[in-house]
């Protein structure tokens, strides 16, 4: 991999710009955000849900194709840290989260996650230390630790909106399976990328991931609109509210854009047929990581914006009892802060890579694989 | 009228003091709201936000009105909605770090030193009952800053005063049907309030006015399907 300055100048840009948002959070508290009473959790809250399926799918996937998993490792503790970052920034009172260590609920799927994060994040850290500290491989009883953890956390986190009575579209039993397909198309998606830059050469691993990103896509595309078409059809007027404004209501134009185009229809086209590469198939990862925020976004939103009481929409005049929601200027900059973060980590990450040599043991065991 | 007959506030007044005469966890607090005296003032909502100092944006009692129309026909519905306090409530269980529970009285209360402000309690509840607190002020923007807007409230008994990062800003706030007021003997706010005497409040257990009217043919509950068992029963 070349040194280049220009991904550090975007990534010194993004956290020098989305400083502000974070510093306007951690003073003035959440005075300048968006969301509200009945729209209660916005972007933030997608962008952990985003950063956590990087993280959980591409420990996944590392831990099967075993070309990426040192390179896994690097992703999943990058996305993950961004991910912890973004729902503790979207605490009221940060400063009492150790509270679900010490005081746990455990019949809140929430109280579940705060644990399993502490021991994934945990394994993330240990496994990075062997792989980069001392250039091993990690055990294999770590990687099983860690794959339970991973579908522990992706049914926990499913389960945190299944199991809501309140909101349409979230109580479903499609949501583990969409979470564990969005996890690998996303982890895999972002593994690619970064193979694509250090080892281009190596054609029978990208086909593997690029197999492994469609199909997950597949399994996604599918389950997304089950639920949908489920919801629309359901007769029950909050599940087809729910479905409606993503069909054809106010989130129509972000659900066809950025769903269904930018998630599901550029991805296929621009990774088929499976032996091309270059630059046409980076595009393809990008497009599916960019659309995959918007379902994330998606599944969060609209299911809030939905009324629970008839006449509760105009009940109170007052503008954090609103069920339309964009996200402020202030939740922009963290999430670009956010994001910089990510990519920072997985940079610096990449040049410790290059210090190892790891880019030239990878292609001489992709050789031999071949 | 006879030497009998009294105002429906000093009845259920008395009746709540026989109430607190019993250990706590035999008191059984229920709310009757009957939605053909209602005529939407909102006396209610404002005594609410009076009695317990509210901010900007956290409202505990709203009234829903509908309009129907039917024939070229119009009517209107008031529904006002405090916290259902539910039997079985949602918020409850997802409270990652037990800051709210449900009393012996049947009251879900909220400890607001322990709240992480996650806001899940918020999506988890049917009736849209809960709010947070952003820590916004109505004459923080103006020239001169209200000093009632820091005057204590009393809620669930203690002297809370609203302070930038300081409980209750960054917590979950919600209806608790005036505890602080009950445990001394006073109605809740919206129920003495009420122009129309359409809020009743009292001890479902005994032989009360509100155990009367719980089973009224006229009664319903709100999202009675999805098993939360509210307290707050309304007489259509």
């Amino acid at each position: 991999m070349k040194q280049k300055i220009w991904p550090w100048a975007i990534i010194i840009i993004a956290l020098a710009i989305g400083s502000y948002g974070l510093y306007s959070r951690l003073f003035s508290g959440h005075l300048a955000e968006n969301y509200g009473n009945y729209v209660t959790w916005g972007i933030w809250v997608s962008a952990y849900l985003y950063f956590i399926s990087i993280s959980v799918g591409s420990f996944l996937v590392g831990s099967v194709i075993k070309q990426t998993k040192r390179l896994s490792r690097l992703v999943a503790l990058a996305t993950c840290i961004g991910g912890l970052l973004a729902i503790w920034l979207d605490l009221g009172h940060m400063e009492r989260f150790y509270r679900a260590l010490i005081s746990p609920n455990f019949s809140s799927p929430m109280a579940w996650l705060v644990w399993l994060y502490t021991l994934y994040f945990i394994v993330l850290v240990w496994t990075n230390y062997v792989n980069f500290r001392k250039g091993e491989d990690e055990k294999s009883g770590v990687t099983s630790i860690g794959i339970v953890l991973v579908l522990a956390v992706i049914l926990s986190s499913s389960s945190l909106f299944a199991l809501s009575i309140a909101k349409p579209l979230w109580n479903t039993a499609v949501l583990p399976l969409l979470f564990l397909g969005v996890a690998i198309a996303s982890g895999a998606a972002s593994l690619a990328i970064l193979t694509s830059m250090l080892w281009p050469e190596d054609k029978t691993l990208l086909i593997t991931l690029k197999r492994v990103i469609l199909y997950s896509l597949l399994l996604t595309a599918f389950l997304e609109f089950s639920e949908i078409f489920l919801a629309a059809k359901s007769g029950i007027p909050e599940h087809y509210e729910a479905a409606r404004s993503l069909l054809a209501g106010r989130y129509a134009w972000p659900f066809w854009l950025g769903v269904v185009v930018l998630a599901f229809i550029l991805p296929t086209v621009l990774l088929l047929p499976l032996q091309s590469t270059g630059t046409k198939t980076v595009g393809g990862y990008i497009s599916l990581l960019i659309g995959l925020f918007f379902l994330r976004f998606l599944f969060l939103v609209p299911p809030q914006s939905v009324t629970s009481l008839k006449g509760l929409e105009n009940a109170v005049m007052e503008p954090r009892y609103s069920y339309s929601y964009f996200p402020s200027i202030g939740e922009w900059l963290v999430t670009v802060f956010l994001c910089g973060l990510v990519i920072a980590v997985v940079l610096a990450g990449l040049y410790k890579f290059k210090y190892l040599g790891l880019a030239g043991e990878k292609n001489k065991e992709a050789k031999i694989s071949v | 009228m006879t030497s009998e007959s009294v105002d429906i506030l000093v009845a259920l007044r008395r009746q709540l003091e026989e109430a607190l005469r019993k250990p706590k966890e035999k008191r059984r607090w229920v709310m009757v709201i009957d939605l053909k005296k209602c005529v939407g003032c909102n006396a209610c909502t404002i005594s609410c936000k009076a009695e317990n100092i509210l901010p900007p944006n956290v409202t505990y009692r709203p009234v829903l009105e509908e309009h129907l129309e039917e024939n070229n026909r119009i009517g209107r519905r008031f529904l006002p909605r405090p916290c259902m306090q539910c039997d079985n409530p949602p918020c409850v269980r997802v409270c990652p770090v037990k800051a709210t529970w449900k009393q012996a009285d049947g009251i879900v209360v909220i400890d607001y030193n322990k709240c992480i402000g996650c806001r899940y309690c918020l999506t988890a509840c049917p009736y849209g009952a809960r709010s947070f607190d952003f820590g916004e002020y109505y004459t923080d923007q103006t020239p001169q800053f209200m000093p009632y807007e820091n005057a204590p409230s009393w809620e669930y008994g203690e002297r809370w005063v609203r302070q930038k990062n300081r409980s209750p800003v960054g917590n979950a706030r919600k209806c608790h049907f005036c505890l602080h007021r009950v445990e001394n003997g006073l109605l809740p706010a919206c129920v003495s309030s009420c122009i129309g005497r359409a809020t009743y409040f009292g001890d479902a257990d005994g032989n009360t006015l509100v155990s009367q009217l719980i089973v009224s043919p006229r009664v319903m509950r709100l999202k009675e399907h999805l098993g939360t068992e509210p307290r707050v029963y309304y007489l259509l």
